[in-house]
């Protein structure tokens, strides 16, 4: 359901509350600029671009204001100046030029004609006009007052009525056109049923601008010149039907956001100032298409308001708050309501003042900031974070207070509908009987009509009756003097015969008249029944229709209050999105870091467990040599132990055999005692034996220490195939700990891409969204027009027409000695100079319009790119000419630098407003160093290069 | 996208959602691969009778006799006897009933689908295929339009889709306007020019990159990919036997081209054969007219059918609308929205299918009548097109096809 959007009715309580809430508890005086600025930086949480370069800005502020790059010399001193206020020095120069005037003239045309042909009335009338008002400054509301209210009688803005006419007068076509562009509403689908996909866009929403022109049509004239107007009938009511519900409904005028119009009552036949008739223009008492353009403009729509600061803003910061321009409803809110709405506000209140509005936007920060976005939002997620949970209960306020609204509104919409109901009824009641008051009226007149001819053929009748009665009796007189005049008898007789004829004829007319004489006054009285019943209902009309404007201010105050509701939800609700997506953004980013840590970690551990695999490999033959070395050892060991053993066991079999014979040669010895051989032998045997003990000791001892040794080296074997083994078990471990988290690492680096991935392009997007918020310049394509001057300033073809245009007028206006810097004398020469100039270059934009332009009637934002538009910057010989060198121009003054880095200052002033960069220096010093006998052609190839750039072709 | 690939392509530096946008298209790409769309339009009317819907030996059948086709059962006019072999590859719908007996309103009807309405236009055909089975990585453009005087500029019949899905006008071996690099640049020059303004490009897209950007610096890598593809559009460079084949007449050349077209992928093709109009001896002319149309016509199925095209090539012939059954004094037949024919086939269209029908003088349709509004649909969705979708034009969903209609199923394979 769409509602009104009038301010002025509102209550006092909510007019305060509205305020308040546009102007957010700013002191007034402050420039609009700064509270532009204000309201952008809370909505940004503080992250906004850095300012813009001075190249940067002043490009922007040249095509935005003068549709074109500004000259290089221009640009040159630009960059030098140092002054401090040089930027708002340039944006009041710039506004002053009568190339300002020029170019907003052009936006204008293409806003409200969309490149359409020329149709009943001249283009180039149309364009005279739109440029004159834009020279004096019209403001908004009387421009488009006269636009929609034109008709094409009024010779002084006769093309104002291009607008219709241009559209053939097409009530279809205007409806749609009217919406989109004076209310930023595309209503088209709503022609033939209510919008499927925007609940806000109704059928009735379309017949009710639609009934302000279906009563219009084309009326040619008589003149030579066949002038076409964009005429008027007074009937003609709007009935429609829903092709999917079937659903009838029927309208009053209505503008977009408000209630159906009321209309003045007129008895039947009394609609017309002019009546229609064969040839000649009808001129109604009430014009419906006055009313349109009276009460769109009067301040008070509150969409008609928005429309038109949506799209000079979107002129000026490359994109509307709502995008695009002409869809404004609740499900495309701007993207910063409130600031919408001050702008809106602050546009009424300077009188609907173009350019003073532009030189306000002109002036914020916002619009002096850089392309570049903010390359990190970490701080901004945080407090964003912080500012979720006030959000989310404001948000709740917001749509308890908005459903509120909506249904005050839904009520008081009830309302009226019904009293508008009754009306429409006693409306059609009083058409009925304003037709039979015609009817009567007809039947009146032809009942008066026959009276009044018998009666006068009554009165015929008695007169020569009378005249024939007096010469009768004159003539019986006669008779009587003169008995014997026979012929005199008889001629007396016949006149008596014939008065007594007419006698009886007198007697048939004055019956006639007496029987027509009822008819009549039937008639006559049924003509004033009628009559009668149609003051009656009349009044009962009036009646209905003060009942239905008593239900009107409570739907406009209920629908003011709704568009509050609407904002306020819309502002939090903006809010919120950026919150959640700064804090979807933090998660993003959080998930990654730890996607990444993971993957860092595995691979770490990765790389330690590959080194210690590396390790023990390495350790591995060392681990096998001492094994070797051990087992030699152990079999030496065993070996000397088996010797020592066996010697062991032979030196026990001696020294037992030998202590037996000691102890036996003792015994015996000690038998013989005397015998002292025996004694001596048993003596060298005890010592003998002695000594084999000795000896035997001595190898058992050795025995042991082998033995020892023997276990040691065993215990060493062990020791090394252990170490072996415990290496090759690791070994194993490791590669099995290798494959296993190889196999992971796929899973890891996935995740981990793809978690960069998400925060990468969450960023992105809001990035893209930070300009579309207006928290960085955006980029935006220039216009076919933009392209075609800027192209023709940079390669001096304007130049080149100033200097020859200036001569001209150095004739025709030559400069007063007296008085040289008479301001008058001087605008009256640039204006000159500039229309001089601009009629000469003009014919060269047709060009770049076909290319680069949308089709006639279709909406011109939308940017593409075809291959014949690069086919004609590369090959067509229009580029290839201007590039010619000549008099000073661009390739002229290159071929006479020497020096490459001055060479290519000059190449990039002039062509990209800024002074290159080192790697941008040296790059043009490289083409110029390879075609060192080519100077000139490679200035036209770079220059060309620069032109074809993206740089170029966009704004930003 | 050349000078794009080779710039610093940091993922969270990539404003515009170029991932996004590129992933989808490729999608779209492939399960779109190769579809095209080729009509030869029969300007002026042509006649029912005399070609797809025969009516011999009743009064308002004219003196042509009806011939069997490579489908049995299916006769049309003996005028088109090359045709008739092919038929087995084509389908005929008889119960066409527009309403509409003016040729611009017809024309309208049948390219757009729907009636011309005061508030806005609708794209082409040929501009709704160019742009739903469009085919980023193709430098030719999607939509072509063939006649005699075409002069390799871009016409403007794409409404709300947008210029970029116009139609090239194509004459008689011309190239596309601008396809010859100046005089004054070399060939070395030229790929200098092209390489500095690569490089500015590439500096520039560090400072900002946006599918807008992407689009503006690809669009002069495709420009230079066309240039080197200008022989596509020279019909001439065919083999003398082909040349031969198809005949010296502008209608077999541009059937020739128009294969020659569809073979380098470009996505549609409109051959236009002049003039039907035949309110005066309409059964010379159509002797005439349809003698040069059958023998080219034919070829052209026949070498698509060849070569696997038709798999993947809608053919449509149409008209504006058909012939009044009645002879007038003239031997000339009048405009006629009420009961006529097309003929079509290829891609998703069963092949010898015959779907409606007239009764048995012609005079209006008795079975399965249909307008350009189901028509319109059955194209689309022959090709893969859901006809039933929307387009997102800058904000507005645009239906694709009239909502009020749907597709001829019976036809759909």
């Amino acid at each position: 359901m769409a509602w009104c959007f009038k301010l002025h009715c509102l209550p006092g309580s909510v007019a305060v509350c509205l305020v308040g809430l546009l102007l957010s508890q700013t002191p007034a005086a402050e420039p609009l600029h700064v509270r532009i600025d204000r309201q952008l930086d809370q909505a940004s949480l503080g992250a906004v671009a850095e300012p813009a370069s001075d190249g940067e800005f002043l490009r922007r502020i040249y095509l935005d204001l003068v549709g074109l790059v500004p000259p290089a010399d221009v640009a040159r001193a630009f960059l030098n100046d140092t002054s401090p206020d040089k930027r708002v020095a340039v944006i009041d120069r710039l506004l002053a030029t009568p190339e300002h005037a020029r170019y907003l003239a052009s936006v204008f045309d293409i806003m409200l004609m969309e490149r359409r042909p020329e149709k009943h009335v001249k283009r180039a009338a149309w364009e005279a006009y739109l440029l004159d008002s834009f020279a004096q400054n019209k403001p908004w509301d009387q421009l488009a007052r006269e636009v929609l209210g034109a008709d094409g009688t009024d010779e002084k803005v006769r093309a104002a009525a291009a607008f219709y006419l241009f559209r053939d007068g097409e009530p279809n076509l205007l409806t749609r056109d009217t919406g989109r562009v004076f209310f930023g509403m595309d209503l088209q689908c709503c022609q033939c049923h209510d919008h499927p996909l925007i609940d806000d866009y109704y059928q009735a929403d379309y017949y009710g601008i639609f009934a302000f022109l279906n009563r219009g049509f084309l009326f040619t004239d008589a003149s030579k010149e066949k002038k076409v107007f964009f005429a008027e009938k007074a009937e003609g009511d709007v009935k429609f039907t829903s092709v999917f519900t079937k659903e009838s409904g029927r309208t009053r005028p209505r503008l977009p956001g408000d209630v159906p119009i009321d209309e003045p009552i007129f008895a039947a036949g009394d609609e017309y100032l002019v009546k229609p008739e064969n040839k000649v223009r009808p001129v109604p008492k009430h014009s419906r298409r006055a009313r349109l353009a009276e009460l769109a403009t009067n301040g008070e729509n509150m969409l008609f308001n928005r429309n038109i600061v949506n799209r000079l803003w979107g002129h000026m910061l490359g994109r509307g708050m709502v995008d695009p321009v002409d869809l404004q409803h609740p499900l495309n809110p701007a993207v910063h309501p409130a600031l919408l709405d001050l702008l809106a506000t602050e546009f009424v209140a300077m009188k609907f003042d173009i350019r003073a509005l532009l030189r306000e936007l002109a002036l914020t920060r916002t619009y002096q900031q850089s392309l570049k976005t903010p390359t990190s939002l970490a701080a901004q997620a945080k407090l964003a974070a912080e500012q979720l949970p006030g959000l989310t209960e404001r948000r709740s306020v917001a749509a308890t207070t908005l459903n509120a609204a909506r249904e005050q509104a839904v009520t008081a919409r009830k309302a009226f509908d019904v009293a508008q109901a009754a009306a429409l009824a006693v409306a059609d009641e009083h058409n009925t009987a304003n037709a039979v008051v015609a009817t009567s009226q007809k039947k009146a007149d032809e009942a008066a009509k026959k009276l009044s001819e018998s009666m006068a053929a009554l009165v015929a009748s008695q007169d020569v009756a009378q005249a024939l009665t007096t010469a009768a009796e004159k003539a019986q007189l006669a008779v009587a003097k003169l008995p014997k005049e026979k012929e005199l008898a008889a001629a007396a007789a016949t006149i008596a015969a014939r008065a007594s004829t007419l006698g009886k004829e007198v007697a048939a007319a004055q019956q006639k008249v007496d029987d027509l004489q009822p008819a009549n006054l039937a008639a006559a009285k049924a003509l004033a029944d009628a009559k009668a019943a149609a003051a009656e209902v009349a009044s009962r009309l009036t009646v209905e229709n003060q009942k239905l404007e008593a239900t009107r201010a409570p739907v406009q105050t209920t629908a003011a209050a709704l568009l509050v509701a609407q904002s306020g939800l819309a502002e939090v609700d903006s809010q919120l999105a950026l919150v959640n997506d700064l804090a979807a953004l933090h998660q993003l980013q959080a998930t990654a870091a730890t996607a990444d840590m993971a993957l860092k970690a595995m691979n770490a551990s990765l790389a330690g467990v590959r080194q210690e695999l590396e390790v023990v490999t390495q350790g591995l033959p060392p681990l096998l040599a001492a094994v070797t070395t051990a087992t030699a050892k152990q079999d030496e060991a065993g070996k000397a132990l088996q010797q020592v053993a066996s010697q062991v066991t032979a030196a026990q079999e001696a020294a037992t055999l030998i202590a037996t014979a000691a102890a036996t040669a003792e015994v015996a010895a000690g038998k013989l005692p005397k015998d002292t051989e025996l004694k001596k032998a048993a003596g060298v045997v005890a010592a003998r034996s002695t000594a084999l003990a000795a000896e035997l000791a001595t190898l058992q001892k050795e025995l042991a220490e082998k033995q020892v040794a023997a276990k040691a080296m065993t215990a060493q074997l062990g020791d090394a195939q252990a170490k072996e083994a415990a290496a090759r078990q690791r070994m194993t471990e490791l590669a099995q700990r290798i494959a296993s988290d190889e196999a992971k690492l796929p899973d890891l680096e996935t995740g981990m891409r793809e978690a960069r991935h998400a925060a990468g392009e969450r960023e992105a997007k809001l990035l893209e969204g930070w300009g579309e918020r207006f928290f960085a310049s955006p980029l935006v394509p220039i216009s076919p027009e933009q392209m075609a001057w800027s192209l023709m300033q940079v390669t001096g073809q304007i130049q080149q027409q100033r200097a020859a245009a200036s001569a001209a007028v150095d004739k025709t206006l030559p400069i007063d000695p007296k008085n040289p810097n008479d301001p008058a004398q001087l605008s009256a020469r640039e204006a000159a100079i500039e229309k001089e100039v601009h009629t000469k270059l003009r014919p060269n934009v047709k060009k770049f319009v076909d290319l680069f332009g949308h089709a006639g009637g279709q909406p011109q934002t939308d940017f593409f790119a075809t291959v014949d538009q690069a086919l004609f910057f590369a090959n067509a010989a229009t580029l290839q000419s201007w590039l010619n060198p000549g008099a000073g121009n661009l390739t002229d003054r290159l071929n006479k630098l020497e020096d490459p880095a001055a060479f290519a200052e000059e190449l990039y002033i002039s062509v990209l407003t800024r002074r290159p960069n080192n790697d941008e220096v040296a790059d043009v010093a490289s083409y110029l160093a390879a075609r060192p006998k080519e100077k000139l052609a490679a200035a036209k190839e770079m220059a060309w290069a620069l032109m074809s750039s993206a740089e170029f072709r966009f704004r930003y | 996208m050349g000078a794009l690939a080779g710039g610093t392509l940091a993922s969270g530096a990539v404003v515009g959602g170029l991932g996004a946008l590129a992933a989808p298209a490729a999608s779209q790409q492939l399960a779109n691969a190769q579809k095209r769309v080729l009509v030869v339009n029969m300007a002026g009317g042509l006649s029912q009778l005399e070609s797809w819907d025969p009516k011999p030996g009743t009064p308002t059948g004219g003196p042509f006799r009806a011939i069997p086709t490579s489908v049995p059962g299916m006769h049309i006019c003996e005028l088109l006897p090359e045709t008739a072999k092919q038929m087995h590859h084509l389908s005929l719908v008889r119960s066409i009933n527009t309403k509409e007996n003016d040729h611009g309103k017809g024309q309208y009807m049948m390219q757009t689908g729907r009636r011309r309405t005061p508030a806005g236009d609708f794209p082409r055909l040929g501009a709704v295929a160019a742009k739903a089975l469009n085919n980023p990585a193709n430098s030719l453009p999607g939509h072509i339009v063939i006649s005699a005087g075409g002069s390799g500029s871009r016409s403007n019949d794409a409404a709300y889709l947008g210029p970029q899905f116009a139609s090239i006008s194509m004459g008689n071996g011309k190239p596309p306007q601008n396809t010859d690099r100046p005089a004054a640049v070399s060939e070395a020059s030229e790929l200098q020019r092209h390489a500095f303004r690569r490089r500015a490009n590439d500096r520039f897209a560090q400072r900002r990159r946006t599918a807008m950007t992407d689009a503006y610096t690809a669009n002069y890598e495709q420009a230079l990919e066309l240039m080197k593809q200008r022989d596509v559009f020279d019909v001439s460079k065919e083999p003398q036997a082909e040349l031969d084949r198809y005949g010296k007449h502008d209608f077999g050349r541009h059937c020739l081209l128009a294969r020659r077209l569809l073979e380098n992928d470009i996505t549609f093709v409109q051959v236009t054969h002049s003039n039907y109009d035949t309110h005066n001896e309409n059964f010379n002319f159509h002797l005439e007219q349809l003698d040069e149309f059958d023998s080219p016509f034919a070829t052209l199925i026949a070498d698509l059918a060849d070569r696997g095209m038709l798999e993947s090539t809608l053919v449509v012939v149409l008209s504006e609308f058909g012939r009044t059954p009645n002879i007038n004094q003239n031997y000339g037949r009048d405009h006629w929205g009420t009961a006529w024919s097309i003929c079509l086939g290829g891609a998703g269209i069963q092949r010898g299918a015959i779907i409606g029908k007239t009764n048995g003088n012609g005079t209006k349709v008795e079975d399965r009548e249909v307008d350009h509004g189901h028509l319109f649909h059955t194209y689309l969705q022959a090709v893969g097109v859901d006809s039933t979708d929307h387009f997102d034009i800058d904000g507005r969903a645009m239906p694709i096809a009239d909502p009020a209609y749907q597709a001829i199923d019976e036809l759909l394979a």
